[in-house]
């Protein structure tokens, strides 16, 4: 398994991610609102992203050498290389207002090679660059999530039990 | 300055499970602010300073412990910190486990190895919670007199069916 998916609070920070044997980022509040610092110590980066509230949620390639993360009530989901802390790429995703509905996950195929950032509105898979390769709009209160393939993902429509496959 | 309290550490007894909590004095008199988590050997649930109302956390822990007393096919129930939750387990006679989860998908995911203790010591740690969570609201004037009879309430309730020679 080379691939790494966990949450953080951020009312638990500061927290160390162990990248690999060696490296450790350090996540710790950043300077403006809502917003985290991920900061490697040894190699003096630094990389701060906002809209970054409640919970932290992330994934990490180690073959790959990206991070992607974002918050379970933020609307921005960041890829990052990890070798130099720079964002690569940036995509903003549709969120319910209401937090009470609140569900967002990132999930990683089982080949690896893609990855699956789903909130309550929508779902988009991606390339670990952060390039979309299929988009669309769901309805997570009325859906619910069956799987991820290495080609597919399927929600369940709950009211009607049909299920919708989306192929990439 | 928030007030903190904690279960104080008993004489060669080892703690598997704590109930952590601060208040902090708002202008309104009432708790609006505070923090709440669990530790276990193995670490803080969710985290260290969870900023929640340490007042509704223990409401939730003592009227969910008493259903799985009080109504024998209630054996679940979950205490949300959201979008983190504590499920308690009641299925194993005579014991409760506390699965420490995040919602997630496709299955929650565990945050904290699940912790396994007699169901009347665990009733007897969130009893001695509330009753410091009580004292304590009262001394500094926390809380409002609804969410603190309601608390003196759900420990009666969660008292009056542990058995007298457990309680």
């Amino acid at each position: 398994m080379n691939v790494i998916i966990d949450t953080i609070p951020v009312d638990g920070l500061p927290q160390k991610i162990f990248v690999d044997k060696k490296r450790v980022i350090l996540v710790i509040p950043g300077a403006n609102a809502n917003s985290i610092l991920l900061h490697d110590e040894a190699r003096h980066l630094r990389c701060e992203l906002s809209d970054m509230s409640v919970d932290i949620i992330w994934c990490y390639t180690v073959v790959g050498g990206v991070m992607v993360i974002g918050s379970a009530y933020g609307n921005h989901v960041y890829f990052i290389d990890i070798s130099t802390l720079k964002i690569k790429q940036v995509l903003q995703l549709l969120r319910e207002e209401d937090q009470s509905t609140s569900m967002f996950a990132i999930l990683v195929t089982p080949d690896e090679k893609h990855v699956a950032i789903i909130s309550e509105l929508t779902f988009a898979i991606t390339k670990w660059s952060g390039d979309i390769i299929l988009d669309f709009r769901i309805n997570m209160l009325s859906d619910r999530f069956l799987s991820l393939t290495n080609h597919s993902i399927s929600f369940e429509d709950q009211s009607t039990e049909k299920t919708f496959t989306y192929f990439f | 300055m928030p007030l903190t309290r904690e279960r104080p550490e008993l004489k060669g007894e080892r703690l598997m499970l704590q109930f952590r909590w601060s208040l902090t004095k708002t202008e309104d008199n009432y708790e609006r602010q505070g923090t709440f988590w669990i530790s276990t050997d193995s670490g803080d649930f969710p985290c260290r300073g969870w900023k929640a109302f340490p007042l509704r956390k223990l409401i939730y822990f003592t009227s969910q412990t008493y259903d799985i007393v009080h109504t024998p096919y209630i054996t679940k129930g979950n205490i949300p910190f959201d979008p983190y939750y504590v499920r308690l387990d009641s299925s194993q006679q005579g014991r409760v486990t506390l699965h420490f989860l995040r919602s997630y998908l496709p299955q929650p995911l565990e945050k904290l190895p699940s912790v396994t203790l007699p169901f009347f010591d665990f009733c007897r740690i969130v009893l001695e919670a509330g009753s410091e969570l009580l004292e304590t609201n009262r001394s500094g004037d926390f809380g409002t007199p609804m969410e603190l009879q309601l608390l003196e309430r759900r420990m009666e309730l969660l008292l009056s069916v542990i058995p007298k020679d457990q309680a």
